[in-house]
């Protein structure tokens, strides 16, 4: 099914929790919806579900609006961040529950109560209280509940966030695994931004109510809109500097460091102007794409001196300062030499690494 | 926004909230507000003029007057012993642990569900003039039988307080004691670190922060010492505004007095609980960042211990000693100027069985106080469902009003209802059917099985109340809406799955409305005016002033079926609630 917001404005007395959002979950995909905690979006969740009704705009189920339909008339499945096991039925009662409401036949019911707890590896624990359950299981037995009815998208509001580290990244394993067994149209929220990158389709990033970017998890990472998505996806190190030159294919900036040269296709910005020269532009550069180098050049070389230096293994974590005090983070990968604190360092970055933010 | 959890449809009044706010609105409207209203038309425009007559001739009466002042006194007096008995043992259960705690501090309950009323034919069986007390004292050579002390005290004054006190504590120590724990342990040990100790560190601190708890309970200690109807009539302490109020009862329509007595206890009751609302307001202080609780207790000290488990067990013991006598009185075939019984015999117990009016009463109670939980059930849902999943508009107000029969003396519902649903017919002129039926249903003085259900029921509500509302509020709502989402409509949910799960709190809830009504005194008492319709109470109440020489005894059989009961229904609600049960008796 395929669910389209419109226009969905939300406020909770003199709170405005969604701030005219806009977009569309196509069918059979995995979207997640990602932000801070506060932003809004467990509240478009709940109006996906029914629980809110939006003060403006339009939630439409296949191009149909369902603004007057109360959420038992939705046919959407949702796994709670609490997950909302009811402790007085078992785990196979739990997952019969909306089966019993649809008026679903007796034989049908059992076959796919046991095919709803095999998908979630749980059918051995199918007589069990939900009271005896850990937390991962619990979480399961929520998805097969959610599951069964063959909803029209199943919700997932912060699935993982109960869960212990290790269940967190077998479970993250499990959703996708029955995503693309089922192709079920999921809405996924988190503030959890790993989770989003490594699974979702598309993903939607939300800050204070509104729907700041869209696009898939190498949209997002390699070419954020903003400086909100820059910061809150991945790190990044922002260097000020002024537009000296356009060219077809390069911009240059100037900066208090030196020259950067980007690719005029990565420029970003929420209204798509055109860069004129002596433009103040921020340079987003991701801390894998500075790498130490030997070489000196005019262009894309920065001059910093080594803060600190944190080993973890397989990587080097850099912590630099450049003359005038800002900071810079580095990653160094597979590091050749131990670098020492004060030690001076030329790190350099390739052109397309380089995202100009215009604001 | 996970902070705003809000349910569904929330702050949109649907048909059925609707529904349900007016049935409520027409409930408390017809069986709260009217009667009082009646009241105060009654004392206040008699004659459809305003006038203060009643009360100019009140306080010119000296003998009102002195019922004012003895009410006084007691509320007073039953209020000071009831805090000098309590604030140690508080102190003792919510600084220390020991072991039998949890045994001893579920004793100290028992006291307040043996309704004092019934403690009152033991207490003058012992205590009276020519009582076993006395008789003892002569006999071991102390005190002469012929000049025995007074031990009931200026006409059963002191028997009054002493009964009272052993009823309330319980109810002042669950307030203090949970104020006590409610502090923070770290603001005492700050002080102590600042090198304050012992009585300066209690003084200064505890008691400070302890003071909304108390003041909580101590409103509902007095109020309930200054408006007790049944012990005072047993002891036969009649110069108490309770008495009179009763006494008056059967003149309600002549009497203006009454009303003057009823509307003064109200406006009193009403007083105290806004000074104690202004002083819990100022004093009322949040407590920031709470510690960890269970540090707040430490191991009780060997000699400690033994003062702990000396004071308890004794007033547990002394508290239970009017119910113990009325046990035995109700095994003594011949208990006359004789310490103990002279013969045993468990005849009575066949008798209560046999005897008509004992038969029936215990038929009747069974029957109003079934009906009374039934409908405290349906209302208490109604109400807890409305407070806890729909932001209703007014759901202070309704709070308030379902809270407020907790501080609304027995007498002066009672006697709103005698008076407010008083429909005389005139046997000459033939009523209207319709009218005829009102007057046969409604009227207190044909009737009195409506009204006394309906007032039972409006008396305890509050339990149920809170029972439901905390179940409710620790049932997530996520539970409920898990259920909406997969498609069941919001009566199946409620049916499959709120239900359910808040039903050990609601059968709890059930059996304490049902036992209390069984035990209920003023309304009982004063509702209650032809022998066919008497409940429990007002059976016993009639059967001791009989001069038959078994009567009492027979009395007192029925007092302690009545007390097993209730008993037995206690412990039965307490094993569901577990440890909330507690919560429910405070204010």
């Amino acid at each position: 099914m395929k669910v389209s917001i419109q226009g969905v404005s939300k406020s909770f007395g003199k709170t405005v929790a969604v701030d005219n959002v806009t977009f569309d979950i196509r069918d059979g995909e995995l979207f997640f919806l990602l932000g801070p905690s506060g932003c809004g979006k467990t509240t478009v969740l709940r109006l996906i579900a029914g629980f809110y009704a939006p003060n403006a705009g339009d939630v439409l189920f296949d191009s149909k609006s369902v603004n007057n339909v109360p959420p038992n008339k939705r046919n959407t499945g949702m796994v709670f961040q609490n997950y909302a096991l009811w402790p007085h039925m078992t785990v196979a009662e739990n997952v019969a529950y909306g089966l019993d409401v649809r008026g679903v036949s007796c034989d049908e019911k059992q076959r796919r109560v046991r095919d709803a707890l095999a998908i979630v590896r749980m059918a051995e624990l199918a007589d069990r209280s939900p009271t005896q359950l850990s937390g991962g299981q619990q979480q399961r037995v929520a998805l097969a509940r959610a599951l069964v009815i063959n909803p029209g998208i199943l919700l997932l509001d912060e699935p993982l966030s109960n869960l212990d580290a290790k269940l967190r990244l077998e479970t993250r394993e499990e959703i996708t695994r029955i995503h693309s067994e089922t192709r079920q149209t999921m809405l996924y929220v988190t503030h959890d931004q790993k989770e989003a990158l490594s699974m979702a389709d598309r993903i939607g990033v939300m800050n204070a109510g509104r729907l700041v970017q869209v696009g898939t998890p190498h949209e997002i990472y390699r070419t954020p809109n903003s400086r909100f998505v820059a910061d809150f996806i991945g790190e990044m190190n922002f260097i000020e500097g002024k537009v000296e030159r356009v060219t077809e294919s390069e911009v240059m900036v100037a900066t208090a460091y030196g020259l950067l040269v980007a690719q005029a296709s990565s420029l970003r910005s929420t209204s798509d102007c055109k860069l004129e020269a002596c433009a103040t532009v921020t340079c987003g550069i991701r801390p894998e794409a500075l790498t130490p180098t030997r070489g000196d050049g005019a262009i894309n070389h920065i001059h910093a001196t080594v803060q600190r230096a944190t080993y973890l293994g397989e990587i080097e974590h850099y912590t630099l300062t450049l003359p005038d005090g800002q900071l810079l983070r580095a990653l160094e990968t597979n590091p050749e030499v131990v670098r020492q604190p004060g030690e001076k360092l030329t790190l350099t970055v390739r052109t397309e690494d380089i995202i100009l933010l215009t604001r | 926004m996970n902070a705003l959890r809000f349910t569904p449809h929330a702050s949109r009044v649907t048909p059925a909230t609707a529904a349900l706010l007016a049935f409520l609105a027409v409930f408390f409207g017809l069986f709260l507000f009217y009667p009082l209203g009646y009241m105060f038309k009654a004392a206040f425009w008699p004659a459809g003029g305003f006038t203060l007559e009643f009360f100019r001739l009140f306080f010119n009466s000296p003998f009102q007057l002195e019922c004012l002042r003895n009410s006084f006194a007691l509320g007073i007096i039953v209020t000071a012993l009831t805090t000098v008995i309590t604030l140690p043992v508080a102190h003792w259960f919510s600084r220390y642990s020991f072991p039998g705690k949890t045994l001893l501090s579920g004793l100290l309950l028992v006291p307040m569900i043996m309704p004092p009323f019934v403690g009152a034919i033991g207490v003058k069986q012992v205590f009276a003039r020519f009582g076993s007390l006395n008789l003892l004292l002569d006999k071991l050579g102390l005190v002469p039988v012929e000049n025995g002390i007074d031990w009931l005290g200026a006409g059963g004054f002191w028997g009054v307080v002493i009964l009272g006190v052993l009823h309330v504590y319980p109810i002042m120590f669950l307030n203090v004691t949970a104020a006590m724990a409610n502090v923070d342990p770290t603001l005492r040990e700050a002080a102590e670190n600042l090198g304050a100790r012992g009585w300066r560190l209690f003084r200064t601190i505890t008691l400070p922060l302890v003071m909304p708890g108390y003041f909580a309970g101590a409103i509902i200690v007095f109020i309930f010492a200054f408006t007790d109807l049944g012990t005072p009539l047993l002891i036969g302490y009649n110069r108490v505004v309770a008495v009179q109020i009763f006494d008056k009862v059967v003149e309600v329509g002549t009497n203006p007095f009454a009303y003057t007595l009823v509307i003064l206890v109200l406006l009193l009751t009403v007083v105290l609980f806004l000074v104690s609302k202004w002083i819990t307001g100022e004093k009322s202080y949040q407590m920031m960042a709470r510690g960890h609780t269970a540090g707040a207790e430490t191991p009780a000290p060997p000699r400690l211990r033994w003062m702990i488990y000396c004071g308890t067990i004794g007033l547990i013991l002394v508290s239970l000693l009017p119910h113990a006598s009325v046990v035995v009185q109700s095994f003594a075939s011949h208990w006359f100027m004789s310490i103990l019984p002279d013969q045993m015999t468990t005849q009575f117990y066949g008798e209560v069985f046999r005897h008509p009016l004992t038969l029936s009463s215990i038929r009747n109670s069974l029957f109003f106080s079934s009906l009374s939980a039934f409908l405290d059930l349906v209302l208490g849902v109604m109400i807890a469902w409305l407070l806890t999943r729909r932001r209703v508009p007014g759901a202070n107000l309704l709070d308030a009003i379902a809270m407020l029969p907790l501080a609304l003396p027995g007498i002066v519902l009672a006697f709103g209802y005698v008076a407010g649903f008083n429909i005389p017919v005139n046997p000459k002129s033939l009523p209207p059917a319709w009218y005829q039926w009102l007057h046969d249903f409604m009227d207190p003085s044909a009737n009195p099985t409506f009204l006394l259900i309906i007032s039972y029921s409006v008396r305890r509500l509050p339990y149920i109340v809170r029972a439901a509302v905390a179940g409710l509020q620790q049932t997530s709502v996520t539970l409920e809406e898990a259920s909406l989402n997969l498609g069941a409509s919001p009566l199946r949910t409620m049916r499959k799955i709120t239900l359910p799960l808040v039903m050990a709190n609601l059968i709890a809830g059930t059996i304490l409305t049902f036992s209390f009504a069984m035990l209920e005194v003023s309304d009982s008492l004063i509702l209650a005016m032809k022998e066919a319709y008497f409940p429990i109470t007002k059976g016993i109440y009639q059967l001791i002033g009989r001069v038959d020489p078994n009567a009492p005894a027979v009395a007192c059989a029925l007092g302690v079926l009545g007390m097993v009961l209730l008993a037995a229904s206690l412990l039965i609600a307490s094993k569901a609630l577990g440890k909330k049960m507690g919560q429910l008796f405070r204010a």
